[in-house]
């Protein structure tokens, strides 16, 4: 009680300082199943009003940490505050939405039945569930069939269904586990579509998807975890700026240059006449051209290269790999304005996204 | 509260099992059965006390028919008992492990219940079912007794008078 007390008090703070309240608040949330350590220590801080990409790879405890959070699991060490309670706080279940991963459903109820049941579990009474159930049947795209058995729904109804009940209290935290992986391209664009629109009405949104293009595309910011750890978190932003691919085009060096350049930043690559630098931040490109000219390098051209989330990804997950390619078998083949699924996209223009091919064993 | 709801939509799911209706199906072929066998003994109670009343014994003063028929009643709860016992560990076995292993616990655990609710839900439903499956089969077996021997079970609220 005297926790609680504290927190609203820090809330009202908030409303001088800038500091946003958190939704979801961890520390050192560690999950063990007998010798199995699942989760080791996971410490996340999701801001009220984003949407927060959960990625890792299978196995890394992201599905046990969304356990712990959702009071499905207890936690063997760790605290978590979900809005502003602790873990487990029957207060804030009222406010969140669940959609697991798989989700099963009792098959032999209609689509009204399932929702008015679950609508009913959280506590909403006659006629809110009159007046919602139609609505999120509606908003998920599933308007018309409520009357229909779930048994008669197809993969991607029933995940429809499965998020309808997540939203169907309004909930001010929502988590989606996997939400598209049942859907086809335009069920996915539509889910994409209703997690924006979740977003604009000040709702949080806890997205764990493998898909790392449908996560670039709608998250505010994004933690990865790998063995239990987390290993990389922060907004979008910070995380596709915070190392940046540099290639560029010279004339003839000589060692006192590239000392020069390896001040800015580790050469990754180097052929004739070409290098490539892996440098922390775009602002420092035009500091290192500045550098080379005064040096008398002759510049021909300079293509700084955004990674891509995958990159990022790949990156944090098995140690950056981009240094082993780059020294054993890498061929590049630049500039190609495509995705990292092989998407066209137009980014801004100072990015080329380059598109790489991995011969194993090709040794240059 | 929400008890009551988790016990609902076990009430519901228990009636879908199909050995629900195996068992039910077995009940009716046992009341059948009760109510034959019951005439059975009623007849051959019946000419006992004949024969032995021609040979001039007189009826039985200690073994009257609502005797034989108190014996055939409590036979008759005796199997109900039975019956609604294997019926109990059928429907009910596995039930919270078999929720949390298909996943249909996962969207209902993060509701805003408690966990006890959850647990008395899921008992409140069985015995729901349970306690009309034996308040029918009760019912058969007095209805029986007092169709085949005019027998109803003297008990303090029920005395003849």
């Amino acid at each position: 009680m005297a926790q609680l007390t504290r927190t609203e008090s820090a809330e009202g703070e908030a409303g001088r300082l800038p500091a946003p309240p958190l939704a979801i608040e961890t520390r050192g949330l560690r999950k063990e199943y007998g010798e199995q350590v699942a989760v080791h220590d996971v410490t996340i801080a999701v801001p009220r009003g984003e949407v927060f990409g959960f990625l890792g790879p299978n196995g890394a405890g992201k599905s046990t940490t969304v356990k712990m959070l959702l009071g499905l699991a207890f936690p063997t060490a760790g605290e978590a505050r979900i809005l502003g309670q602790p873990l487990g706080a029957v207060g804030a279940k009222r406010r969140i939405g669940f959609l697991p991963e798989q989700f099963r459903f009792h098959e032999w109820l209609r689509g009204e039945e399932f929702l008015d049941f679950h609508g009913q579990l959280y506590g909403l009474s006659r006629a809110e569930r009159r007046r919602r159930i139609p609505e999120v049947l509606e908003l998920v795209g599933l308007g018309g069939r409520g009357r229909d058995r779930l048994r008669t729904y197809s993969k991607g109804m029933l995940q429809r269904a499965g998020l309808a009940q997540a939203l169907l209290n309004d909930p001010a935290l929502v988590f989606l586990d996997e939400p598209t992986s049942a859907l086809d391209p335009i069920g996915r664009r539509e889910v994409r579509d209703i997690i924006r629109a979740l977003k604009a009405r000040g709702m949080t949104v806890f997205l764990n998807s493998h898909l790392l293009s449908e996560v670039e595309t709608v998250c505010d910011r994004v933690a990865i975890v790998d063995r239990g750890h987390v290993v990389r978190q922060g907004t979008l932003k910070e995380l596709l700026q915070a190392s940046l691919d540099v290639d560029l085009t010279l004339g003839a060096l000589d060692d006192a240059a590239l000392r020069r350049i390896e001040e800015y930043g580790a050469i990754v690559a180097r052929e004739a006449g070409a290098l490539s630098v892996r440098m922390d931040d775009i602002e420092e490109v035009p500091r290192l051209v500045d550098a080379l000219v005064r040096a008398g390098v002759a510049v021909y051209g300079v293509t700084p290269h955004r990674r891509s989330l995958e990159d990022v990804f790949l990156g944090a997950v098995e140690g950056e790999p981009s240094e082993v390619r780059s020294t054993q078998y890498e061929v590049r083949i630049h500039p190609a304005p495509v995705g990292a699924f092989g998407l066209p996209h137009s980014p801004p223009p100072f990015v080329l996204r380059t598109a790489y091919c991995v011969l194993p064993g090709a040794q240059r | 509260m929400k008890a009551l709801v988790i016990a609902r939509l076990t009430f519901r799911e228990a009636l879908r099992k199909r050995m629900i209706w195996g068992v039910v199906l077995l009940s009716i072929v046992f009341v059948a059965l009760y109510a034959w066998g019951f005439t059975q003994v009623r007849d051959e109670f019946l000419r006992e006390a004949a024969r032995q009343g021609a040979r001039g014994n007189g009826p039985g003063q200690i073994l009257t028919l609502d005797f034989v028929s108190t014996i055939m009643v409590g036979l008759g709860f005796y199997t109900i008992n039975f019956l609604a016992g294997v019926m109990t560990i059928f429907a009910a076995v596995g039930t919270i492990a078999g929720e949390v292993e298909t996943g249909t616990f996962q969207a209902i655990v993060p509701k805003p219940l408690a966990r006890w609710e959850l647990i008395v839900g899921k008992f409140l439903g069985f015995a729901g079912m349970i306690a009309a499956y034996i308040a029918l089969m009760a019912t058969g077996v007095l209805i029986t007794a007092r169709v085949v021997a005019g027998y109803t079970p003297r008990t303090s609220c029920w005395r003849r008078r």
